[in-house]
């Protein structure tokens, strides 16, 4: 009888904030009536009214009090107001970093956030990202380093992104990537940088993981260097645990981290700082768990998954996007797939990768205040991996490999696969070497799913982003990911 | 060294070679060179080219510190130095402002102002009116922004004159290219030089030259604002400093220095209120503007901020009104400064100050004022705001806080930079633990950047750059509506996702830059000059360029589709017959249709917005197409772009500055 819905007001007093999760079905639509409100450090303005669908789990904050309204088509699964807010800290936080940075000649600050699973290190960096845009005139990169994140993109990828606008907090990608239309007419598109790692865990292969942390972390380097306002650095990790201090290590130097996040575990902070090898001048700050943070069960691990896959083709609610159906057939393709290691055993996986350790062994000596880039990434060029044993080809793919799955379109136009392939000066195993460096130090362009495989005539049929006669590459990476339309 | 026993030429080489120590801002290295020059003024006009000479002769990174010294030695010993150095002061400033970088010219600037006030002992200015009075009309020329106004309508001619007209809105935004980076430079020196000001050396003489330059800007601000109770206390509370600083007692230098960074904290927060002035008078123009759809930001900080700092250092201790000698810029200044405060709510002011903010504390008598100690402790608290109110009256703190965003005044003033803010933050553990945040630390958040955009969250700085940004962003937002109208990229809604960059474009891109790029192109683009659209779209048909540069305007694509209405091209003489096609029906865009060759490619980048057109299939006349396309010569652009820019281009008969 009332087809309006009832707008509901909430006031939240400063330094709370409001949690909410909203049903499966159900749509959320909130406008902030006064005072400042943010969601994890993205700035609230009375002049949009935001949508929340689809089991989103957020929390509006508030430094001053603020008054906000919200409709909602169906009850929300949950909505309170909480007191036990680490608003303080956070802010503190960012600004001691600030004055960090004013004190160190107006540097950057080169940030690992580090807990266990569920402590609210996403929400952390995307906060600190935020206010980084919000207090200083440079734009913060964020990187993410845990694969089964899906920042900017779809899991099973590590990305790093500058960030010129707030993130988008109506998805769960935090924001649109470029496309052919107006985007979001919110935000500005974000433009990140793709690497494929191509499995959901970190440890199914850390040789690879660890390539690709190197490799970005010499992107960034050379994309700082040519910024004249440089940005903090913000890093996004899986869940760690001191077992994986070897590989903290490798991140520290390779990023010359200067700020270590500890968030929610005492101990994890203690036990690191027996571990790691740090320079005098790294911070080591512990920061508390929220009590704002939401386990995420598996199941909904997966749906934010799905989820941002969906959003890959199809797009948010604010930015639809068009994807095409493309026939080709697989022999068009050289298809790879990342080795997945079982290294569930972290001792065996150190002594597998005790060469490469001892590599970052040589660089504890390191000093992230000696500045100049150059002679460290001179170093890092020499890449010392064992390049055969990340991805792995895969001659003539089947149904059981190709069906459902994600892949990952890898940049090739510096290398010339199919006179590789047909050399015969160079052996199989030196082969998969270069197509392993290649693949490993270009970057994805982007993915297409395959929805139809005839083996008998190869033909491959893939949901492609963009309407394109070709892909803009021959090398493609079969993912973990699988999506069902 | 004996002065007895040297002649004034040996004399002046020493000073000379030991004048080489003057590499950097050095403190003593200028103290004990103004103490030689006191202790030898017989040599005192060789001591004078001495210095020139050093002036003259270093690098420019190191010229500023000599024209500290000679700063010095005016302000500190007075004659003869003062009387020798004026007879080339024009050519010694002069030479030094054209070869040094901008910052040091703020610095200049500043301290040229400090020679324009009254001397305590003579009345008049430190050195030769004439002198200086060159000196004024080199710099207003040099930094007057209506020379070439680069992004705002922001001259005060064109204030004066009302001429918020559609020349010179068109004028202003064609001007916002690389081409005018000189000018920003300039318009930024003035922005800049009321923040970036030269180390004061914390003499007596000194702070009480700063301390009158305050007494003027708070009442010039007064005048504006009679009531304004904490501006009356704050103009008291100067007098009364000026007094003691201007005893015979002695004060030790820590306690100067106190004094000099209190000064510094005041003269900060009285720019702020500036600011704050300006910006209601920004926003209120703003809307006038819109209402008259216009779209640019009509009046900058910096014209303000140059009124108000040529006002109090000016030609006006006499009268003690602080005001420009001109009497339109003094009329501007009047009216805007009334209107902004007719605006101020009086008790938003007293809900929004904290109780302390310029007030001494009650118990006190302002007039008791004897020792330095009790005076630092209410310059203190003058310059340090409250505590944060964390306790849940959440009414009063909503309240508070609903109407200092509706006032937008005082919000921000207390203690300006984010240096200052941050002064005592320390990166601890316990710091981070324990620290209370206070109301000025939080508002960095939103007071950095104070300027919001309308339509979305983001936040711009209040200088010259910020504003850059935010006409880039409003310019953004513009495009980007007019193709949610379009449907997508005018293929009726049809919008795809790109690829991403690949890793050497995305190292090289840079949103800003990337702007100013985008702007120029369409404004220098000349549409007529076809040869050179068919030379780029063949080099970008000879595919495979999906990944490269291609790929790096893809990016862009969002951000700059055409539809703007400015251009500065010279070439007008054909096409009038669509003069009265004011608007574009973009309905009309799906319509047209250019067939795709079979030769070509399926992707073509329009060279006018530099947005890549895809073709698609239609399925009923059976062919791939490129829809809101037209084909001129051979060359595919949008049709909407094409349209646009024609019409653009009848238009462009109305800038007199090229
Ligand atoms: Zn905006
Ligand atoms: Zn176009």
């Amino acid at each position: 009888m009332d087809f309006a819905l009832a707008r509901t007001e909430v006031e939240i007093p400063a330094f709370h904030e409001w949690r909410v999760e909203t049903s499966r079905t159900g749509v959320l639509n909130i406008k902030l009536e006064s005072g400042t409100a943010e969601i994890f450090g993205t700035e609230l303005t009375s002049n949009i009214n935001y949508t929340f669908k689809e089991s989103m789990k957020f929390a509006i904050s508030t430094y001053h009090g603020c008054k906000i309204s919200y409709t909602t088509t169906s009850p929300l699964d949950l909505e309170y107001i909480s007191e036990e807010t680490i608003l303080k800290q956070i802010l503190n936080l960012h600004l001691s970093i600030e004055k960090n940075n004013i004190s160190n000649n107006n540097s950057n600050s080169r940030i690992l956030i580090i807990g266990p699973k569920d402590s609210g290190k996403t929400s952390l960096a995307r906060t600190l990202s935020s206010y980084s845009l919000k207090t200083s005139n440079s734009k913060p990169i964020l990187i993410n380093l845990n694969p089964q994140l899906s920042h900017f993109t779809m899991p099973s990828q590590l990305t790093a992104c500058e960030l010129y606008d707030s993130l988008d907090i109506e998805t769960t990608t935090f924001g649109e990537t470029m496309s052919t239309g107006p985007g979001t007419g919110l935000y500005r598109s974000q433009i990140p940088l793709v690497k494929n790692y191509g499995l959901e865990s970190f440890t199914e292969n850390l040789e690879l993981y660890k390539c690709l942390i190197n490799e970005l972390s010499i992107e960034i380097d050379n994309k700082l260097s040519i910024s004249n306002l440089k940005g903090n650095i913000i890093i996004d990790t899986p869940a760690f645990n001191v077992s994986n201090a070897k590989i903290i290590q490798h991140i520290i130097n390779s990023f010359k981290i200067n700020i270590i996040l500890v968030v929610g575990n005492e101990r994890l902070l203690v036990d690191l700082r027996k571990k790691l090898t740090l320079n005098d001048k790294v911070h080591m700050i512990k920061m508390p768990r929220s009590s704002g943070c939401i386990e995420k069960e598996p199941k909904y691990q997966r749906e934010l998954q799905q989820k941002s896959i969906k959003q890959y083709f199809y797009g948010s609610n604010r930015c639809q996007l068009n994807p095409y159906t493309l026939h080709c057939f697989t022999t068009d393709f050289l298809f790879l797939k990342p080795k997945e290691l079982d290294s569930s055993n972290m001792e065996l996986m150190d002594f597998m990768n005790g060469d490469a350790d001892d590599d970052d062994n040589d660089d504890d000596d390191y000093d992230p205040f000696a500045g100049n880039d150059n002679d460290n990434s001179k170093k890092k060029l020499e890449r010392n991996w064992k390049y055969n044993n990340m991805f792995q080809i895969v001659d003539d793919p089947q149904e059981t490999d190709l069906m459902n799955v994600i892949v990952s379109i890898i940049d090739d136009k510096d290398l010339d696969i199919k006179k590789l392939l047909s050399s015969n000066d160079i052996d199989e195993k030196e082969k998969l070497s270069i197509i392993n460096k290649h693949v490993t130090m270009s970057s994805v362009l982007g993915f297409c799913y395959v929805s139809g495989f005839t083996s008998s005539t190869k033909k491959l049929k893939l949901l492609v982003p963009t309407p394109v006669t070709t892909l803009p590459g021959k090398v493609l990476v079969l993912t973990q990911m699988r999506y069902h339309e | 060294m004996s002065a007895t026993t040297i002649t004034a030429e040996q004399f002046a080489d020493d000073y000379y070679s030991s004048l080489q120590a003057l590499t950097f801002n050095s403190r003593p290295i200028i103290e004990s060179h103004t103490a030689l020059a006191q202790e030898n003024s017989q040599f005192a006009s060789a001591i004078v080219s001495a210095i020139e000479r050093r002036i003259e002769k270093a690098i420019p990174s190191q010229k500023l510190f000599a024209l500290y010294l000679l700063d010095s030695i005016s302000k500190n010993i007075g004659v003869p130095y003062t009387t020798l150095f004026s007879h080339n002061l024009f050519k010694t400033f002069t030479q030094t402002y054209g070869l040094v970088d901008d910052p040091t010219r703020c610095r200049l600037i500043k301290l040229f102002k400090t020679w324009k006030v009254p001397t305590a002992i003579t009345g008049l200015p430190l050195f030769d009116i004439n002198q200086l009075d060159k000196i004024e009309t080199f710099l207003i020329k040099v930094t007057n922004p209506s020379n070439n106004d680069f992004s705002n309508a922001n001259n005060v001619n064109s204030i004066n004159n009302n001429s918020l007209n559609n020349n010179t809105i068109n004028n202003n935004s064609n001007d916002l290219n690389i081409d005018n980076n000189n000018n920003n430079n300039n318009n930024n020196i003035i922005n800049n030089l009321s923040t970036q000001r030269a180390p004061l050396i914390a003499s007596k003489p000194n702070l009480i030259i700063e301390v009158n330059e305050l007494i003027l800007m708070v009442n010039t601000r007064l005048q504006a604002s009679p009531n304004d109770e904490k501006g009356q206390q704050r103009f008291k509370l100067l007098n009364q400093l000026k007094t003691i600083i201007g005893s015979n007692s002695s004060i030790s230098q820590t306690q100067l220095d106190e004094v000099a960074k209190q000064l510094q904290s005041i003269r900060d927060d009285e720019i702020m209120k500036l600011n704050n002035l300006k910006l209601q008078q920004q926003k209120e123009l703003l809307k006038q503007q819109q209402q008259k759809q216009h779209k640019d930001v009509p009046f900058s900080v910096s014209q303000l901020q140059n009124f108000m700092n040529m006002g109090t250092n000016g030609n006006n201790s006499g009268n003690g009104n602080g005001m420009p000698t001109n009497n339109n810029n003094n009329n501007v200044l009047f009216n805007m400064m009334n209107s902004v405060m007719a605006n101020n709510k009086p008790e938003s002011l007293v809900v929004k100050s904290p109780p302390s903010m310029n007030t001494p504390p009650p118990s006190t008598n302002p007039l008791g004022l004897k020792n330095i100690a009790f005076l630092e402790n209410i310059l203190k608290k003058s310059a340090n705001g409250n505590n944060a109110t964390t306790n849940n009256s959440i009414n009063t703190s909503i309240n508070n806080f609903t109407n200092s965003i509706n006032n937008k005044i005082d919000f921000k003033f207390i203690k300006p930079t984010k240096e200052s803010i941050l002064e005592d933050f320390v990166l601890s553990q316990s710091f981070i633990n324990n620290h209370v945040l206070t109301s000025n630390e939080i508002s960095l958040l939103y007071n950095f950047k104070p300027i919001q955009c309308d339509k979305c969250n983001k936040r711009f700085s209040d200088n010259n750059e910020g504003t850059i940004l935010k006409k880039n962003h409003d310019e953004w937002h513009q495009r980007v509506e007019q193709r949610m109208k379009i449907g997508g990229s005018g293929l009726g809604g049809v919008v795809n996702r790109s690829w991403y960059l690949n890793e050497k474009d995305w190292i090289e891109f840079d949103y800003d830059l990337d702007e100013k790029e985008t702007n120029n192109n369409i404004n220098n683009n000349n549409v007529n000059n076809s040869h050179l659209y068919n030379n780029n779209v063949s080099a970008m048909n000879n595919n495979n360029s999906s990944n490269n540069l291609t790929k790096l305007k893809d990016g862009n694509v969002i951000a700059h589709t055409s539809l703007k209405i400015t251009s500065n091209g010279t070439n007008d003489k054909k096409d009038r017959e669509d003069r009265n096609d004011n608007k574009i029906d973009l309905s009309e865009a799906p319509k047209h249709i250019v067939r795709i060759p079979e030769s070509s490619n399926n992707e073509v980048i329009c060279k006018i917005c530099r947005e890549m057109q895809i073709g698609i299939f239609d399925e009923d006349e059976g062919e791939w197409i490129w829809k809101n396309a037209i084909d001129i010569n051979g060359t595919v652009y949008h049709w909407s772009c094409w349209m646009e820019a024609k019409m653009r281009n009848n238009k462009r008969d109305r800038s007199p500055q090229r």
